[in-house]
């Protein structure tokens, strides 16, 4: 009989849509809340001109100047066509500061950057390093650098000729170390 | 179900009653009209309560219509099966005559009753076209209507109760991270003395000097008529002569203790002659002379080649290797005009093929030449 039909044909959809609900619900889970989402931390906005004078690292006067919001870079440069003598030096400290993903705290996405940096490991660091150095001549130096702690990855790029290789490196850890305190 | 019954002028369609007394069947007379009939059971039949209830039934039915009634239309109280016929016309009650007394014929079975009195009225599906009214058409509309709200309400529950599951099935979120943050140190303060070396003074732009006489350091039928253009802004404290405007300048570097320039060819994947010069100030000759051992070492070291061994003068020395590839150095110390200050310059020239030989040793004189 057909309203018997009908009936049965409605306990059948009913079925089917309990079963498909049930599905599609579990597979999309419940939506994440605009106010819920991970945010990465916000870092000073002043903090290039925190890390102080890095003039040191010039052969003149150098003053870092900031840009970016997310990811926030601090440059100086020193062009050799600017100077008297052959000299030449360039600075660039990206810090970057990472949210926490489904699983991971925020330290750990950090970590996982670092861990993807294929340069070779500097022991004895206050905080887990990286260290590249890669010579441009006979006294040309391009210091890369990488360190992390917590939920922020600080990366440095010293390049300067002419240098000695210690006085280079030792340069980048020292203003990688204080980007990282005033970073903290 | 029962057989249907067989009742001259009648034929019989649908059973509405199936029960253990009597039977209800919905049918049409030899005219077309729509009856209902109530026919008894062979149970029924053999029940002589039930016959007298029938009789009694049919009679009243019979003899006192009531208004807006349709009247018994025909009955067989002495059948082998006894039964009623009444006319089955739509807002008339002439199935509910029938069937009022129904329950006292089958024995006050309500539920039975009730069944018929439904199927009558209100079921679309049994109802032919004309019998159907806005009843019943309000009613299909109705399950319809329930055929699409059921299962969506019940998909949107199950959909909340799966995404539920699901987050209530989640990991935790991790508090603590797989490696331990260290503790941030008071860093030590980035330097404020100077960690780069001085650099060496810029030369400028320095003047090629074609007022000086031709000196060869190597034995050379080739002069600088070889060499079609000229060079000087190559950061160097002299100036040169050049092949041609095919070849370019490569700045090496500048380290704190000397300048290093190379000169190729452009477009050539193995340069025909291959140049390198080294440059170092010193403060005078005897300064100069002192760097020498060093400088020859530096800047044979940095562009490849041999340091020259053999003394020209006390100012020249030079090394050559004929044969292929041809290859020759020079260092000589020299007092520029242009910087007016001393210098160590290094000098190294390569051939690859014996045809270009005379090149090369055209470059390294003119260099000669240049640092006079």
């Amino acid at each position: 009989m057909q309203s018997r039909k009908l009936v049965r044909g409605i306990a059948v959809a009913t079925g089917v849509a309990a079963l498909a609900g049930f599905g599609i619900g579990f597979a999309a889970g419940q939506s994440e809340k605009p106010e819920d989402l991970p945010v990465a931390r916000k870092l000073p906005t002043d903090l290039c001109a925190r890390l102080g004078d890095v003039s040191a690292l010039f052969p003149g006067p150098a003053e870092l100047q900031q840009t970016g919001t997310g990811e926030i870079r601090c440059t100086a440069q020193s062009d050799e066509a600017t100077q008297p003598t052959h000299t030449s030096a360039k600075l660039i400290i990206a810090f970057r500061t990472y949210a926490t993903r489904a699983g991971s705290t925020a330290a750990d996405v950090a970590r996982e950057h670092f861990d993807a940096e294929s340069w070779p490991v500097l022991p004895n660091r206050p905080y887990p390093t990286k260290l590249r150095a890669q010579p441009g001549g006979e006294e040309a130096w391009e210091i890369g650098l990488v360190t992390t702690r917590g939920d922020l990855v600080v990366e440095i790029t010293y390049t300067a000729s002419p240098i000695d290789q210690a006085a280079a490196q030792s340069a980048a850890l020292s203003v990688a170390e204080k980007a990282v305190w005033e970073a903290r | 179900m029962s057989t249907t019954p067989e009742i001259t002028g009648y034929t019989f369609g649908e059973q509405l009653l199936d029960h253990p007394l009597a039977g209800v069947w919905r049918g049409e007379a030899a005219s077309g009209m729509e009856v209902v009939a109530l026919v008894l059971s062979e149970t029924g039949s053999a029940d002589q309560t039930v016959r007298e209830r029938l009789a009694e039934a049919s009679r009243t039915a019979a003899i006192e219509p009531g208004e807006a009634e349709v009247p018994l239309w025909a009955a067989n109280l002495s059948a082998t099966r006894p039964y009623a016929i009444t006319q089955l016309a739509p807002g008339y009650s002439g199935a509910e005559r029938l069937l009022d007394p129904l329950d006292g014929v089958i024995g006050n079975d309500q539920s039975a009753i009730e069944e018929v009195r439904r199927r009558l009225d209100g079921d679309p599906a049994t109802t032919d076209d004309h019998a159907e009214g806005p009843k019943g058409k309000a009613a299909g509309r109705k399950l319809w209507a329930v055929a699409v709200i059921v299962p969506l309400v019940v998909f949107i529950v199950a959909y909340s109760v799966g995404a539920a599951v699901n987050t209530a099935a989640a990991e935790p979120e991790p508090t603590a991270p797989k490696v331990p943050v260290p503790d941030a140190v008071q860093p030590n303060p980035i330097p404020s003395k100077k960690i780069m070396l001085p650099g060496i003074p810029k030369a400028g732009t320095v003047p090629l000097r074609n007022n000086v006489p031709q000196v060869p350091v190597v034995t050379s039928r080739d002069t600088t008529a070889l060499l079609a253009t000229q060079w000087e802004n190559l950061g160097l404290p002299f100036a040169m002569h050049i092949p041609g405007k095919t070849w370019q300048l490569v700045e090496l570097e500048e380290s704190s203790y000397s300048i290093y320039r190379q000169m190729v060819e452009i477009g050539s994947t193995s340069p025909a002659v291959q140049v390198g010069v080294a440059a170092h100030p010193c403060t005078d000759l005897a300064d100069c002379l002192a760097d020498r051992a060093e400088f020859d070492s530096r800047w044979s070291k940095r562009l490849g080649g041999t340091p020259a061994a053999t003394a020209r003068d006390g100012q020249t020395w030079f090394s050559e290797r004929a044969g292929t590839p041809y290859v020759a150095s020079m260092t000589r110390a020299f007092r520029s005009p242009a910087t007016k200050s001393w210098w160590l310059v290094g000098a190294t020239v390569q051939a690859e093929a014996p045809t270009k030989a005379g090149l090369a040793r055209a470059v390294l004189n003119d260099i000669r030449t240049q640092t006079s």
